[in-house]
């Protein structure tokens, strides 16, 4: 007997909708909650930078240096946060394909997916 | 009598064989586009992550001695770039890892900078150029440089987690 979870070859598109949205969202919050503790640790930064070249314990040459160490350490967020995304697009794929896998391998009849 | 059979050599078969097999191993996986949790490149980055913040702490302590002096401390970092060359070569050994191999660069930038460029952008900089010599570098500026180099290593680390979260 069926009840309302079983994939069919009339729901299969929106089962695999379904997995791939609950697994990207959940992963794309926690890249959000990245992001943010990231940017304000970088305001922080430049908040002191700014501050120490108003009372002269940064000179100019120091604070064009940490400026650059401040742009590269940027950088790296973003670039960290570009893999996690990738990241949570590989997992809402496998997760999609998780949840037909079954009905897909039992209709061709071998261990496609 | 010549047989008319169509002749199959036994290494075409063999290759048929294997790649069938390769093809359904690989179906039956999971998808990946990144690379997979790689525990030495999480080992290292702590690593280097820790040396380096006790290597700051230590510079804020003796400012104003000789022992903060660049030349004081220049086999910290001869030991560093030898940690990241450690650590580059195990992360552009890995499939996939492209993100990974830039963040362990930058993390080289902001420790050791890049001796092809002009301008400064590392601690080793900082240290080559304080204002006085053999004071070592003003705590500030030290604080400064140590939140940018944990971002940094922080970001990598980040990553590196994420897909030993991702594979489970």
């Amino acid at each position: 007997m069926s009840n309302g979870n079983d994939v069919t070859l009339d729901n299969l598109d929106e089962r695999i909708f379904d997995a791939a949205k609950k697994e990207f969202g959940s992963r794309v919050g926690s890249i959000k909650d990245f992001l943010k503790s990231e940017s304000q640790k970088l305001a922080i930064t430049l908040r002191m930078i700014i501050e120490g070249r108003i009372n002269g314990t940064i000179s100019e040459d120091e604070a064009k240096i940490l400026l650059n160490m401040q742009t590269t350490a940027s950088k790296s967020v973003l670039t960290a946060a570009e893999g996690m995304s990738i990241l949570a697009v590989e997992s809402a794929v496998n997760a999609a394909l998780g949840v037909v896998r079954d009905f897909v391998n039992s209709k061709v009849g071998f261990p496609l997916l | 009598m010549t047989s008319i059979m169509p002749v199959i050599r036994l290494p075409h078969v063999g290759f048929i064989v294997i790649a069938i097999t390769a093809l359904l191993v690989t179906a039956c996986s999971d998808f990946r586009f990144i690379s997979d949790y790689d525990q030495e490149t999480d080992r290292s980055l702590t690593s280097i992550q820790r040396k380096t913040d006790d290597f700051i702490e230590s510079l804020i302590r003796d400012f104003g001695a000789e022992e903060a002096s660049f030349a004081e401390n220049a086999t910290f970092y001869e030991g560093m770039d030898t940690d990241l060359r450690r650590l580059e070569f195990r992360v552009t050994s890995i499939p996939d890892n492209q993100h990974t191999v830039e963040l362990v660069e930058n993390i080289r930038l902001v420790i050791l900078g890049d001796p092809g460029s002009p301008d400064g952008q590392s601690l080793r900089d900082l240290h080559q150029m304080p204002r006085d010599p053999d004071l070592g570098l003003n705590p500030t500026v030290l604080e400064v440089a140590r939140r940018s180099i944990n971002q940094t290593i922080s970001a990598a680390l980040s990553l590196e987690l994420a897909k030993k979260r991702g594979t489970k």
